[in-house]
């Protein structure tokens, strides 16, 4: 692993860690406090400093070890985490994530950031302990005398063999953060730097590691702990701990695992103090015991004991070791996010070769060829959708983010606000979770800002004290919908009409259903907020998070009543990159429309159409419709074309909906079912209405897949503008 | 890249003062134009006051002379550490081959300070 390599798996650990902390004060928040989440949040501040302390990354160690001190003392009980303190550790936190985000240069130039940082450090002062100097330097000092005392209670020596890769220096690996970290973590009683594995003169490579350590580390920490130090070379190195309860079998395995000479070792060891001349002598004779009976009892086959003796230490005393590392790796694997899209790729050329292979096969009509086929297209399917799988994440996690924002705007705000989160295990395309952050933050703080109502008001109403926030995630039909919902005062829709009606935004005499009025909040430059507060209202529109959430392909919907609250639904597909599309032929253009948002395929010529609107009855629900050819205008201009083309009917309606809205869609031709590989258009189409994609057919052909939401949004606007006219 | 200043003495001593920083970055060009075409007499002498910084691919060059020297039996004298290979040797307990002293020290005899 090289040192770039490491750095970016210290910035993805110590963002885990920074979410961690920030769940476990949560959880301080809310009076939950024992010995483990203590612990915990001990924990994650303690790795960020081991971690940056390993990158040499001081300011962050200097900071965060401020803070860990004083998790440390609340772990020993010696303080207790008041409100006031939580308050002040999440600022703390917020302050350590700033410093992961700025590298030790940018920090020395950012006064501003020094500053604040000071300032936290003087704030903390009641709760940090006087005699522990801030300085990080002094650390291993001051925890010397500490250790040495308890040393003469129990000696916990641990010892390290390091072999470490030899590519370790040019990688930007010195072995010095490692020692100098270990250090940190208590005594090293003794550390023999070997030197036998020197070349000579001709042969030696100036950037090659040569040394082989063998280190006695007297500390309290545990396996993992010192594990952890090594985790940026762990690859390609050879790491043995043996813990303080070793044995001298153990110690002697060990020797006869390493490369160096037996003998030699053998004396490096007992100047560790990991062995001494009695406990290697009785064990030479025991194992001359052992010997001696194995000989007599099975002449012809002696086991090699140093083998057996070296099966025994991986088996038992590397257990301990193995079986954390286990359970870390079966947890996750970090995937570089660039190859996963490699794979993704290849999955969709996979997907289109499938398909020309199924249209050569079925012009060939070889059955056995059909059926062959015919499987090959279920396991790329399955194939698709494992690869598909690999992207999704939890939406837990941004989930969580909001428990924050939540508890600190109720603060600014001065509400009680309890947040509830439901579906926090569903599933969502890494990218789309990442690209809600935004649109969610602001629907929620314009819930808490303008829906909910503060306490008196509540109170006054009947309503229970504290606002109700839910944020809730599930599947429905193919999309994912995330509902955010508060039971707070509503949206009024007559101040809406009449803020539209101010603006410009609608007539006065246009007549709009409930839902059209609601979505009206999305139009750009709306804002009904009477003052303009520093939480919502802030320039930043509903607009730009409906533009957010088109750009995921989703949509939202509101639904409001006065009084009781309002809930907003956005509906996102569960992935960008492969769909099941619906294949049809307008004219001579192929299009593909995405198969979620089919309702169903009829017969246009057969359903009455509406005298002087682009609407038809169906089953007596009037759906308003457009046709393919005329909103892209295929074939030069279609009203010169359209009396050549009276051959050809168009009679073919694919009836889509998206949340709540209806609308059909007429083409010349049905295909059928196809799995389609979305293929983003160039920016310069970016402005190009109705459009969400291109993908290649079986036959080389292009389609363009058709944007549903947008098509149904012009279908819509289209009728009403027919029935402004006709009024 | 550091410094190397050798003096033939005509008393069969080399005299080796190197100073301004030896690491990675310039151990191996260092090595291969300084310490590989290196003429020890019977006696080095290394002068290592003002070697500002050193890290691990330094202290291997400095072990690699040291053990030149040994394979060419001359006797080696370190005549002053500067505080950064001090500091090193702390870290990694190596007093045994970096210490300023009147004996000669060998350098790989593994003796403990």
């Amino acid at each position: 692993m090289s040192l770039d390599a490491a750095l970016e798996t210290f910035y993805a650990e110590a963002k885990e860690h920074l979410e961690s902390m920030e769940h476990i004060l949560l959880q301080l928040d809310e009076g939950e406090y024992n010995d483990e989440t203590l612990n915990d949040i001990f924990r994650s501040a303690h790795t960020i400093k081991g971690s940056a302390g390993i990158f040499a990354l001081e300011h962050i160690v200097e900071f965060t070890h401020v803070i860990e001190n004083v998790l440390d003392r609340a772990r020993e009980n010696e303080i207790t985490i008041e409100t006031k303190l939580v308050n002040l550790l999440f600022q703390c936190r917020d302050h350590i994530q700033a410093l992961v985000k700025t590298s030790s240069e940018e920090f020395n130039d950012n006064i501003s950031l020094q500053e604040s940082g000071a300032n936290l450090l003087t704030q903390l002062s009641p709760w940090i302990n006087e005699q522990e100097p801030s300085s990080t330097q002094n650390e291993a000092e001051e925890k010397l005398p500490a250790i040495n005392q308890e040393n003469l209670t129990q000696q916990k020596c641990w010892h390290i063999s390091l072999r470490l890769s030899s590519d370790c220096l040019k990688n930007g690996m010195d072995p010095i953060s490692f020692i100098t970290f270990l250090s940190g973590l208590g005594e090293i009683k003794h550390i023999e730097t070997i030197t036998d594995n020197f070349p000579s003169i001709n042969n030696y490579d100036a950037e090659t590691l040569y040394f082989a350590y063998e280190i006695s580390l007297s500390t309290d920490a545990d396996l993992a702990t010192i594990e952890n130090t090594f985790m940026f070379v762990q690859d390609d190195s050879d790491i043995t701990i043996l813990s303080p309860e070793a044995t001298v079998d153990d110690y002697l395995a060990l020797i006869d695992a390493l490369p160096e000479d037996n003998q030699r070792l053998r004396d490096v060891f007992i100047k560790c103090g990991s062995l001494t001349e009695q406990t290697l002598a009785q064990a030479h004779k025991n194992k001359e015991e052992i010997e001696a009976l194995n000989s007599k009892s099975q002449r012809d086959e002696v086991p090699p004991q140093p083998k057996a003796l070296l099966e025994t230490l991986k088996n038992s005393d590397l257990q301990q070791q193995k079986s954390t590392n286990e359970r870390k790796s079966n947890k996750q694997i970090r995937i570089d996010s660039d190859r996963l899209d490699n794979l993704i790729n290849l999955i969709g050329e996979l997907v289109i070769n499938q398909q020309r292979i199924d249209l050569l096969a079925s012009t060939s009509k070889n059955p056995d060829l059909l059926e062959a086929v015919d499987d090959f297209e279920g396991f790329t399917e399955q194939i698709r959708d494992a690869a598909l799988k690999l992207r999704m994440v939890q939406i837990g996690g941004i989930f969580q983010r909001f428990k924050r924002v939540v508890r600190d705007t109720a603060q600014e705000l001065n509400k009680e606000i309890e947040l509830h989160i439901e579906g926090a295990e569903t599933e969502l395309d890494r990218l789309m979770v990442e690209k809600l952050g935004d649109p969610l933050t602001h629907i929620i703080r314009n819930a808490m800002d303008h829906g909910l109502e503060p306490v008196e008001q509540r109170v006054s109403v009947g309503k229970q004290s504290t606002g109700q926030l839910k944020l809730a995630a599930y599947h429905e039909a193919g999309h994912v919908v995330i509902a955010i919902s508060d039971d707070g005062k509503g949206i009024d829709i007559e101040v809406i009409r009449r803020k539209a009606i101010e603006k410009n935004i609608i007539s006065a005499e246009m007549k709009l259903t409930d839902n059209e009025l609601f979505h009206l909040i999305f139009h750009p430059g709306f804002s009904t907020a009477s003052t303009v507060t520093n939480l919502s209202g802030r320039g930043v529109g509903m607009d730009v998070v409906k533009r957010n959430v088109e750009s995921l392909q989703g949509s939202i919907e509101i639904n409001s009543t006065l009084g009781k609250g309002s809930e907003f639904k956005i509906r996102l597909p569960l992935t960008l990159a492969i769909i099941d599309g619906f294949h049809v032929q307008s004219q001579d253009t192929h299009f593909i429309i995405p198969q979620t948002t089919i309702t169903e395929c009829i017969d246009l010529t057969s359903h009455q159409h509406i005298e002087g609107r682009h609407c038809i009855d169906l089953r007596g629900e009037m759906i308003p419709f457009l046709n393919i050819s005329e909103i892209f205008m295929l074939n030069g201009q279609p009203n010169q074309k359209m009396p050549n083309k009276k051959s050809i009917p168009r009679e073919e309606l694919v009836i889509v909906q998206f949340g709540n809205d209806i609308a059909g869609i007429a083409v010349d031709r049905l295909y059928g079912e196809i799995q389609t590989v979305v293929k983003p258009l160039g920016p310069i189409f970016n402005s190009l209405k109705g459009i969400g994609g291109s993908t290649l057919l079986g036959n080389g052909d292009i389609a363009f897949i058709l944007d549903i939401p947008q098509l149904i949004e012009m279908a819509i606007n289209r009728d009403l503008s027919h029935r402004h006219l006709a009024n | 890249m550091p410094e190397i200043k050798v003096v033939q003495k005509r008393n069969n001593t080399t005299e080796v003062t190197i100073s301004g920083e030896l690491t990675i970055y310039e151990a191996q060009s260092f090595f291969t134009e300084h310490i590989q075409p290196l003429t020890i007499q019977q006696q080095l002498n290394l002068k290592l006051a003002k070697l500002t910084e050193v890290d691990t691919a330094g202290i291997q060059v400095l072990i690699m002379l040291l053990n030149k020297a040994q394979e060419l039996t001359a006797s080696i004298r370190i005549i002053s550490l500067s505080v950064a290979i001090k500091d090193y040797c702390e870290l990694f307990q190596l007093h045994h081959y970096f210490t300023v002293t009147k004996d000669k020290v060998k350098s790989n005899s593994g003796e403990n300070p």
